[in-house]
C-alpha cells in the first residue's frame, strides 16, 4: 500500500470483533489493557472491548516518561 | 460499482492538501483537489467516482472502507447496534461502584454531595452486599469501585467489605480501584491494599498549588491539601508497585494551562515512577439551570480544542488528532453495573447517587421499591440507538452518543444538552486532521 495515499490504515477492530462472536478469538486480552497506550488509535489493529486481535505482538511498546496523552 | 460510504468524509486541509477520514475505521487516505471535488459532489454517483479517481486512489478507498457496496452503511449500523447490545447487556461481570460513606474530610466549594446524609454503611447492609453479589448467578466475575464521599473516611467499613466479598466462593474477585482524595493513606491503608491488591487509584486535583489550595480544603481547619496529596502519591508509587495511580486535573477555561504545569511538576518530581503514573484532564462543567445547559465558563469543544493545542505547541504533551473508536454507554446503561450507597441504596449514574429520587432499589430484598422506570430508560434509552440523529450520523463510530444522564435530562426534563462529539465540528476536525498530517510530514 502506497503511504502517500493511505496516510492511516484503518483499524482492523470491526472485523476482530465479529470474528469473536464465532469464538475464534480470546474473550479478552489483559496484556496491557487499562493503559492509556492501549487503544485502537494508537495501536491499530487493538481494541480493549470487544474482541482483542489474535497477535498480541501488534500492540505497541508504551514510551517511557509520564503516562499522558490528549485524546477526543 | 462502489458509492460514497456516509461514513467516509472528504475534508480540505489547511496547507491546502486534500483527504477523506473514515470514521467507521479512523482510515485517512490523501486525494487530489478534482477528486476532493468528486467525491463532494457526486458520492451516490459510481460511474463518476470509477471515472474521475485514479485507479490507485480509488483501490485505496475501497480496501479502506470508504468506497462502498449499496448496502455496507446499513450493514455497518446493524454491526454498531450488535455491540452496543453485547456491551449493554452482557452478564459475564457484574460492575459494582461501592460508596460505604458519604462522608468526607474536605470542603470543596462546588461539591455536588454535600447535601447527602453522611451515614456509613452497617454490618447489616455489608451481609446484604455480599448476598446481592451471589444473587448474580448468572455473573463469574466480579469488580469492584470505591467510592463516596471520601471512601477511606469508611476504612473499617471497607476491610469488613473485602473480607465478606473475598469469601464468596461463587464468582471470582477480579480487582479493585479506588476514586479518593489519598489524604487518609497510613501505613494500614497501604498493607490493606497490599493484602487486597489494587488495581489503581483514582486521585483529582484543582490544578496547581496555588489553584488547587483555594478549592480542595480540609473541612477541619480549610488548609489547602496539595502537599499532603503530593506526599500520599509519592508513598503509593514507592510501596504499591502494582497500583496505577491516576491524577485527573481539573481544568475549567482559566486554568487550563495548568494541566501542562502539573505533568511538568510529576515528571520531575515522580520521574522514578513514571511508569504507574497517569493523568488525564477533567474538564469542568457547570450547568445553567435556567436554560438547561453548560454555562459560559465551562469547557466546551472549542474550549477544548485550544486546550489540545496550547498542551502541544507550549508543553509538547502528545495530542492523538484522530478520532477514537467509541465505546457507547457507561454504568448507567449496562445491566449488571450498580453504585451502591451506604444503605444499599442503588443507582445507576454517580450524578444521581444519593438523590432517592432517583435510587433504583436496594440491595436487601425486604426494602421499598425504587425508581424502576429510571432504570428503565437508562437500559433501553440511554444510548443513541434510539435515536434516529445519532443513528444517521456520520460520526456515529467516534461518538460515544453523549453522556446517558445527560440524554436523560434531554428527554424527560427539557433540558439542551449536546450530546454529540467535538469531531462534528467540521472546523475542528479540518484543524485536527491538519494537525496530524502536518506531524506526520515532518
Amino acid at each position: 500500500m502506497n503511504k502517500n495515499v493511505v496516510l492511516r490504515e484503518g483499524s482492523k477492530v470491526e472485523d476482530y470483533s465479529m470474528e469473536s462472536l464465532l469464538g475464534g478469538i480470546a474473550d479478552s486480552c489483559n496484556f496491557t489493557c487499562n493503559n492509556v497506550y492501549c487503544s485502537p488509535n494508537l495501536c491499530n489493529d487493538h481494541a480493549m472491548y470487544p474482541g482483542c486481535p489474535p497477535n498480541q505482538k501488534q500492540l505497541i511498546e508504551k514510551p517511557s516518561g509520564l503516562n499522558i496523552e490528549l485524546s477526543f | 460499482m462502489k458509492v460514497l460510504s456516509k461514513y467516509a468524509l472528504p475534508y480540505a486541509l489547511t496547507d491546502g492538501t486534500f483527504v477523506v477520514f473514515c470514521t467507521r475505521n479512523q482510515a485517512l487516505v490523501s486525494i487530489s483537489a478534482n477528486e476532493y471535488h468528486a467525491l463532494c459532489q457526486h458520492p451516490d454517483d459510481a460511474q463518476v467516482l470509477k471515472k474521475q479517481i485514479s485507479q490507485e486512489v480509488y483501490d485505496a478507498l475501497v480496501q479502506q472502507k470508504m468506497l462502498v457496496d449499496k448496502h455496507d452503511d446499513q450493514d455497518y449500523l446493524a454491526y454498531e447496534v450488535l455491540q452496543n447490545k453485547i456491551a449493554s447487556f452482557a452478564n459475564t461481570e457484574l460492575s459494582l461502584t461501592i460508596a460505604p460513606t458519604c462522608d468526607c474530610n474536605f470542603a470543596c466549594p462546588y461539591c455536588y454531595e454535600k447535601h447527602k446524609r453522611q451515614s456509613y454503611m452497617s454490618d447489616e447492609v455489608i451481609n446484604q452486599l455480599a448476598d446481592f453479589v451471589e444473587k448474580h448467578e448468572q455473573c463469574k466475575t466480579f469488580s469492584v469501585t470505591w467510592y463516596g464521599g471520601e471512601p477511606l473516611m469508611a476504612f473499617e467499613q471497607m476491610k469488613k467489605i473485602a473480607k465478606k466479598l473475598s469469601s464468596i466462593k461463587s464468582k471470582k474477585w477480579v480487582g479493585h480501584s479506588i476514586v479518593s482524595n489519598t489524604s487518609l493513606i497510613t501505613d494500614e491503608v497501604i498493607d490493606f491494599f497490599r493484602e487486597y491488591e489494587l488495581q489503581s487509584i483514582q486521585v483529582s486535583i484543582d490544578g496547581t498549588k496555588a489553584h488547587h489550595d483555594l478549592t480542595r480544603r480540609f473541612k477541619c481547619n480549610k488548609s489547602g491539601s496539595f502537599d499532603i496529596i503530593m506526599s500520599n502519591i509519592k508513598k503509593l508509587l514507592l510501596h504499591l508497585p502494582n497500583t496505577k495511580v491516576v491524577v485527573r486535573v481539573n481544568i475549567d477555561k482559566n486554568t487550563a494551562n495548568d494541566f501542562g504545569e502539573i505533568a511538568k511538576y510529576l515528571s520531575e518530581n515522580f520521574k522514578d515512577h513514571l511508569n504507574n503514573l497517569s493523568i488525564y484532564p477533567g474538564y469542568i462543567r457547570v450547568e445553567d439551570k435556567e436554560h438547561g445547559c453548560w454555562n459560559c465558563n465551562s469547557v466546551m469543544h472549542n474550549e477544548k480544542y485550544r486546550f489540545f493545542e496550547n498542551m502541544a505547541k507550549d508543553f509538547a504533551i502528545p495530542v492523538n488528532w484522530i478520532p477514537q473508536k467509541a465505546h457507547k454507554g457507561c454504568g448507567a446503561t449496562s445491566l449488571h453495573s450498580f453504585i451502591i450507597g451506604p444503605e444499599g441504596d442503588l443507582y445507576k449514574c454517580w450524578n444521581d447517587f444519593g438523590d432517592k429520587e432517583r435510587c433504583i432499589g436496594y440491595i436487601a430484598p425486604d426494602k421499598a421499591k425504587g425508581n424502576q422506570r429510571l432504570l428503565m430508560r437508562y437500559l433501553s434509552l440511554g444510548t443513541g440507538f434510539n435515536d434516529a440523529t445519532c443513528t444517521h450520523c456520520a460520526f456515529l463510530p467516534v461518538c460515544d452518543t453523549g453522556c446517558p444522564w445527560e440524554r436523560m435530562s434531554n428527554l424527560y426534563e427539557g433540558k439542551h444538552f449536546d450530546l454529540c462529539t467535538m469531531a462534528k465540528n467540521h472546523d475542528i476536525l479540518t484543524n485536527c486532521l491538519s494537525n496530524y498530517v502536518g506531524n506526520m510530514r515532518k
